[in-house]
């Protein structure tokens, strides 16, 4: 049973199982109240999936991109989960959920404050009918989204956390990794944050 | 543009006290002026007449904090001169839309990031070798007062009236 | 029935920290700081502490587990600080707090930062006596309070109405032109210098201000004076007496906080007092303090510095005492609150 959190946008929760059939799927559109809503949100899909946390064999984490403040929420969420539970994360762009399972090329573009859209570019899916990024996510002025023929635009505002489940079953059972370890700011060089980790000392 | 002597740290508290009834949610203050000018005591005074939770005092080491008020709409008080442009005040992911911002040390920043703002800049006499014996210095400061964008100088022709 | 085992996690500024507890027994207090990082922007920068947040806290929790020889499975309780202090940074910590006490099926309890500083002095062998005077200063917090009840009663007497005292200390040295954080380098400064050179102003301490701000404090009058004196020397081109000035200086933030913390513990009739905050570091203030309690007949508590800064450690003493007295957890929507005051002691 697979356990998925994202809060690059609204605060979205999910439970599938390994096949990535959906059992409990539940969202917050707000987005500012992540830390509010998240924990009562897990608790309710928990709930509606009927099962307990220790039966949660991966937890499926949007790694953005999305608005600091709020994604971060979810991403330590999801993590400090997993550390409890003891199971891996599975780190997946938010923007691959929203592209899970259409069968034509698509754009994706979710807001990213400071008038930018963060925009990604999908290819028709790949062989194990996964989402085939082929460019972003990246930034680009808010206004029309150059979209190429053929495909069509998904422009959204919340991102299902149970297609990101799903695809976080897919990826676990294909034993591969599609998202990046740490978080899509996509404005790191506003702070440049030193290299190395932080110093930890007892 | 509206230009005041203010002749202490009373008068001060009372001018943000005059300003605090006419903001509304979405409004941003820009406040001007070196160090020990007054424009933390302004904020303090418009923080009480907004009936604003917890002491206003400096944001400098929080950059900054919010506080819930009376009315609803939280006050957040900003300090930005640590902070180099538009971009790192950006990155404070502040809610412009949803709060009645006070930011000090704004010129230059937050410009770029919202339509409207009401510019309060204060001054102190520098230099002068003052009588510091136990004492705080209380002298008077001279205030400029000017709305930018439409908001602002609805907000500024109201502070006139 | 042993004494609970709680787990405190702490990302209220830059330090994260996680320190475990077994009733009153310290078991691990583990910090990771991004100190460094925040050190060429002249002060704390949110961003950057809540980045270093994310990626500090299962390293952190780690090592605090490793310290404490005990396993997750074992807690029985999740402790973490909801507020006050920087919001993005306190979200870190909090989301973290809440996936953890539902993953193990523990309650969670959400505290405030500055009741936590003075509940630190719980995991001292001979706690002190209640009622009790606390005087906490950092970088973003200067309050004296009087602490009745760990959990139930802590009542804020002052703080600041500008400056928080550490906040005064990194000011004053960006106007002597030293870098931050401002703490260490004024007592650098300050070595040999004469601390009765200047008679800098000592806020809020004279007899009208007492009415109404008895035990608070104003840090920026004393700002303002050192700048003023700062820029009259340099007007009659002449060189500041760098160390007479920061001599000066932390005598008059010594003497001011420590004043105000006698005279607390001496209206109020209660001879116990607390410092708390990473300003306890300054030895100057240590020093007064005292020299002061002494004189006065004050039972005075200092905590090792390691629990004096911002740490885990704290928190989760702070829920431990929540627990045995058998306080409710908090609800799972509690949110962060970056003014939270100090009378809420358990959101």
């Amino acid at each position: 049973m697979l356990l998925a959190i994202d809060t690059s946008a609204g605060t979205a929760v999910a439970v599938v199982d390994r096949a990535g059939a959906i059992l409990a799927e539940r969202a917050d559109a707000a987005t500012r109240r992540h830390v509010e809503v998240v924990g009562d949100l897990l608790r309710a899909a928990l709930a509606e999936a009927g099962i307990g946390a220790s039966e949660i064999t991966g937890v499926v984490a949007g790694m953005g991109p999305g608005p600091f403040t709020g994604l971060r929420v979810g991403i330590a969420a999801a993590r400090a989960f997993a550390f409890g539970v003891g199971c891996p994360v599975v780190p997946v762009v938010s923007h691959d959920a929203v592209a899970l399972g259409r069968a034509e090329p698509v754009v994706v573009a979710t807001d990213a404050r400071r008038r930018e859209l963060a925009v990604s570019h999908y290819g028709p899916p790949d062989a194990g009918g996964l989402p085939a990024r082929l460019a972003g996510p990246e930034l680009v002025p808010a206004g029309p989204i150059e979209v190429p023929i053929g495909a069509t635009l998904l422009e959204v505002s919340e991102i299902p956390a149970g297609a990101l489940g799903a695809l976080g079953a897919r990826l676990l059972e294909l034993g591969r990794r599609l998202g990046p370890g740490e978080p899509l700011y996509l404005r790191a060089p506003d702070v440049t944050l030193s290299a190395g980790p932080k110093r930890v000392t007892a | 543009m509206i230009e005041l002597t203010v002749p202490d740290a009373a008068s001060m508290e009372a001018l943000g006290a005059r300003i605090a009834p006419l903001l509304r949610a979405g409004d941003v203050l820009l406040l001007d002026g070196e160090l020990g000018a007054g424009k933390t005591t302004l904020t303090r005074g418009l923080g009480a007449a907004l009936g604003a939770r917890g002491a206003i005092t400096s944001p400098t080491f929080v950059l900054a904090r919010e506080h819930p008020t009376a009315g609803g709409v939280p006050l957040v008080h900003v300090d930005a001169y640590r902070l180099p442009g538009a971009v790192e005040l950006d990155d404070l992911d502040l809610d412009w839309a949803g709060a009645i911002t006070v930011v000090e040390w704004g010129s230059g920043k937050v410009e770029s990031l919202v339509d409207a703002w009401l510019r309060v800049a204060l001054d102190r006499p520098t230099g002068v070798a003052a009588d510091t014996d136990g004492e705080e210095p209380d002298e008077p400061r001279r205030v400029v007062i000017r709305g930018h964008g439409a908001r602002g100088r609805e907000l500024e022709a109201a502070l006139r009236a | 029935m042993t004494a609970p085992l709680v787990l405190g996690i702490e990302t209220s500024c830059d330090e994260t920290g996680v320190g475990i507890v077994r009733g009153s027994t310290l078991l691990a207090n583990v910090i990771a700081s991004s100190m460094d990082e925040h050190a060429r922007y002249g002060g704390v920068v949110p961003e950057v502490a809540a980045r270093a947040h994310l990626e500090a806290l299962r390293p952190t929790l780690e090592a605090a587990l490793e310290q404490a020889g005990v396993a997750l499975g074992e807690v029985d309780a999740i402790a973490v600080t909801s507020g006050p202090g920087l919001a993005g940074a306190l979200m870190v910590g909090l989301g973290a707090a809440k996936a953890l006490a539902m993953a193990l099926d523990r309650p969670l309890y959400a505290v405030n930062h500055l009741v936590g500083h003075v509940g630190v002095d719980l995991l001292d062998p001979e706690p002190l006596e209640l009622p009790a005077i606390a005087l906490l200063v950092s970088g973003g917090h200067t309050s004296l309070l009087r602490v009745r009840s760990l959990t139930d009663d802590v009542e804020l007497l002052g703080e600041t109405i500008d400056d928080a005292a550490g906040e005064a200390f990194d000011k004053v040295a960006r106007l002597l032109g030293l870098p931050y954080p401002g703490g260490p380098q004024i007592d650098r400064a300050a070595v040999g210098g004469d601390p009765a050179a200047i008679r800098f102003p000592r806020g809020l301490t004279h007899p009208k201000d007492l009415e109404r701000h008895r035990y608070d404090f104003s840090f920026s009058g004393l700002k303002t004076a050192v700048a003023r004196h700062v820029e009259a020397a340099r007007d009659r081109g002449e060189e500041v007496a760098l160390a007479d000035v920061a001599a000066s200086f932390r005598e008059a933030v010594a003497d001011v906080l420590t004043a105000k913390a006698v005279r607390a513990c001496h209206e109020l009739e209660i001879p116990r007092l607390l410092l708390g905050g990473g300003v306890v570091a300054n030895a100057r203030v240590r020093e007064l303090a005292a020299e002061r309690a002494a004189a006065a007949g004050i039972e005075l508590r200092i905590p090792p510095l390691a629990l004096c800064t911002d740490n885990g450690a704290m928190i989760a003493a702070l829920g431990a005492a929540l627990v045995a007295r058998g306080r409710p957890p908090s609800p799972f929507d509690v949110p962060a609150d970056s003014t939270l005051p100090v009378g809420t002691v358990l959101c």
